[in-house]
């Protein structure tokens, strides 16, 4: 326990003046009161029964001294300011954890949630004594902004300069830097106490490792109503040309109904308005058309938000913006002559497609943003992307190797987390065979049966494949629309990088972030914990606490007489 | 304590004047560590009121010596007849008066007369207790359990006194000064042979 108000010295000498005159108003209450009896005899009995005051008798009579001066003694304290520090040695090593997620950006009340935490972390680095060695840690992105050292003007500098960010926060990651930090000081000052202590709105989960970290957790902020844009994209309208498809959802994540504007924008210019209701926990997706604008910046905001009985407390997540969709040509180099893979590509028109021999694609290869490939692959594929249909002919020099033939393999599991299966669905999709693979590294399966790759990607930094194992004549894939998306997002990813395609800028606060209750902290918080954690407390409060009970005490008995 | 003597001398005026409308004599005698000043062998209707300024005019004495007095009285009234001793019986010699009175032949009815503040001490805490009497000091805390033995103690003091009246086939009456008087004296009355 370290005493953070008056030195010791002085407190003493303050504790002195009210000691003195309680001891002076006890010696003079030692006069007792006279009281009139009749008979004295039978009080002289009773004392010879009762005793006179010997052993604890005596001392309850002193026990009125005894109480006010523990009740000065506790007040004194409480004016040092005392705090208990568990593992309270020289030299601690504690790395701060501040979460700047874009939920930080809340509102409690007047101030933002990160501002609560900032000025947190400002009154905790002010109680740390002089040797101890801080770092601050942020998690959005996860990032060491100062390393361990001591607690200087610049730590603090540098505490004042961070902002809460626009994007969502990786508590997670955080912690496992924070996590190095201390690792690398244990391994030099061996036995040394050290902890994390993290400050966040507990909209994230703390990662299950955490548990063998000596650490404390700061929450700020409580559940509060919000509406919030969660995804927004646009895409080129393949049945019309010149327009975009433009994908807008909206989520209430508070426990309220809540209604607002809908509004989008292409380049500051409205061209949509839409009421949106929305009931607790839910999710509302909308699409509209739009004239195709090259290059054009493509805004979402939700205007005139009313939640019954309560604000909206964060607004970053109510705009969001999103790039529009080039409509230049994408080259494509077709070495496939299957009608339904030839019909799929034709129908968009930004393809321009030119016939490919398989064998000579290395000289013949011309700055395709994709080449199409059925059957054999030639030996060697040169740098670029690449669809390929069912590999029978052999794998080229790709990390995969052909085995045989699987018969009749239906999809057990597919990744449509991974671009090149975004809005494609296998649930109904029946092959008849295909290629049996055995992938090697720079691989991903996308699409299994079972432990049997049937759609897999390839990425090994100079080349992107995306490869379907089966040939689309010996399944009913062409027949579902999930066939030509897969088409079109697969040429999308392995020619993400090819001077045909552009990267899509998109800020969009995540979902995770917009649901700003700290309810998964809480739940993981309550769990018990043996592992040693920092306690870092003021005591003041609970000496005043004290003091108060004492002071109850002492009137009581009082008023029952067993002191005087 | 003023109050128990204003009560015993109600009491005493209230059987004083019914034994003189009967045509009872009646002698008032009060006393301290002494016999004080005894009335006049009072008989007859018309001596009533003489019989209550008399009683009015007793006030508080001294310490109480019992045997004392009785000494002096058997020494002055030879005539049996009934005594009503009106007395707190706060004096350790009390059982010598009773038996003196008892072998003298008299009659007696111990009139126990108590406030009520002897029954139930208002005071608590450290206190110097002081004998109205004697002026005798004791410092003691009175805590609720000192409390309880002074109740043991002040029944056992009585219980002793309603005992040995029992044995010497005396009467005895306890009246504590708050109790309601009319009901009080009806009933000492009863009790002492003056009413049936």
């Amino acid at each position: 326990m370290r005493l953070f108000g008056l030195p010791p010295l002085r407190l003493l000498v303050v504790a002195m003046v009210p000691t003195l005159w309680a001891i002076a108003l006890y010696m003079l209450k030692l006069a007792n009161k006279r009281e009139s009896v009749a008979y004295l005899l039978l009080w002289q009995r009773v004392v010879k029964r009762v005793g006179s005051g010997r052993g604890l008798r005596r001392f309850e009579t002193s026990m009125s001294l005894f109480l006010q001066l523990a009740f000065i003694a506790l007040l004194t304290l409480a004016v040092g300011r005392p705090r208990f520090a568990g593992q309270q040695q020289a030299g601690r090593a504690i790395v701060f954890v501040l979460d700047n997620s874009a939920s930080m950006h809340a509102f409690e009340g007047r101030k933002e949630r990160f501002e609560i935490a900032r000025a947190r972390l400002s009154s905790l680095l002010a109680n740390l004594a002089d040797s101890d060695e801080v770092a601050l840690v942020v998690t959005a992105p996860p990032s060491v902004l100062v390393p361990l050292g001591p607690r200087t003007a610049s730590f603090v500098a540098a505490v004042d300069r961070v902002r809460a960010a626009e994007e969502p926060g990786q508590l997670g990651e955080a912690v496992k830097e924070a996590r190095a930090l201390l690792s690398a000081r244990q391994s030099l000052h061996p036995g040394s106490a050290n902890g994390v202590h993290i400050i966040t709105d507990g909209s994230e989960a703390l990662p299950q490792f955490l548990d063998s970290l000596p650490m404390a957790v700061d929450t700020v902020g409580r559940a509060r109503e919000n509406l919030g844009i969660t995804a927004l994209g646009a895409r080129l309208n393949p049945s019309l040309a010149n327009t975009v498809r433009v994908f807008v959802e909206v989520g209430n994540f508070g426990t309220r109904r809540g209604r607002a504007d809908l509004r989008l924008s292409v380049d500051g210019h409205l061209f949509a308005v839409t009421p949106v209701e929305l009931g607790p926990g839910s999710r509302l997706q909308r699409s509209f058309s739009t004239a195709l604008s090259e290059r054009g910046e493509l805004s979402a905001r939700l205007d005139r938000i009313t939640i019954d009985g309560a604000a909206d407390a964060l607004a970053v997540d109510d705009v969001a913006n999103a790039s529009m969709p080039r409509n230049g040509e994408v080259k494509i180099g077709l070495a496939a002559t299957n009608p339904f893979i030839v019909s799929a590509l034709v129908a968009q028109s930004r393809y321009r497609i030119e016939p490919l021999d398989a064998a000579h694609i290395a000289t013949q290869n011309r700055d395709y943003a994709a080449v199409l490939i059925e059957g054999a692959l030639p030996a060697q594929l040169p740098p670029g992307g690449y669809v390929i249909f069912a590999p029978t002919g052999g794998a080229g020099d790709l990390p995969m190797r052909v085995t045989s033939t699987l018969a009749q393999p239906t999809f057990t599991d597919w990744r449509d987390d991974h671009p090149a299966l975004r809005s494609v669905s296998l649930a109904d999709v029946v092959v008849a065979r295909s290629a049996k693979v055995v992938l090697g590294s720079d691989t991903t399966a996308l699409a299994s049966f079972f432990d049997e790759p049937l759609i897999w990607a390839v990425d090994d930094g100079r080349r992107r494949a995306v490869v379907v194992g089966f040939d689309p004549s010996d399944s009913n894939f062409p027949l579902h629309a999930g066939f030509a998306v897969l088409i079109y997002n697969a040429i999308a990813w392995v020619s993400a990088d090819s001077p045909a395609s552009a990267p899509e800028r998109t800020r969009v606060i995540d979902a995770r972030e917009s649901d700003i209750a700290p309810t998964k902290l809480s739940a993981q918080r309550g769990s018990p914990s043996s592992s040693p954690r920092f306690i870092d407390r003021e005591l003041w409060p609970l000496c005043l606490w004290l003091a108060l009970a004492l002071l109850l005490i002492e009137w009581w008995t009082y008023h029952t007489r067993v002191t005087s | 304590v003023p109050s128990k003597l204003l009560f015993a001398k109600q009491i005493l005026a209230a059987l004083g004047y019914i034994a003189l409308s009967t045509l009872d004599q009646v002698t008032v005698i009060p006393f301290d560590r002494q016999v004080r000043d005894v009335s006049d062998i009072l008989a007859g209707q018309g001596r009533r009121l003489e019989l209550l300024r008399f009683l009015s005019d007793v006030e508080l004495g001294s310490k109480t010596d019992l045997s004392r007095v009785m000494r002096q009285f058997l020494g002055r009234f030879r005539r049996r007849g009934l005594v009503i001793l009106a007395s707190d019986f706060f004096d350790p010699e009390y059982a010598v008066a009773l038996r003196m009175l008892h072998h003298a032949g008299f009659d007696c009815l111990a009139l126990q007369v108590n406030d009520a503040e002897e029954v139930d001490p208002p005071f608590k805490g450290e206190l110097d207790l002081v004998d109205c009497e004697s002026g005798e000091h004791l410092s003691t805390r009175v805590l609720p359990d000192a409390k309880k033995i002074y109740v043991e103690e002040w029944q056992n003091h009585y219980a002793q006194l309603a005992r040995l009246s029992r044995a010497f086939q005396q009467g005895h009456f306890a009246v504590t000064s708050n109790a309601p008087l009319e009901a009080l004296i009806l009933n000492v009355f009863r009790r002492s042979g003056f009413l049936r």
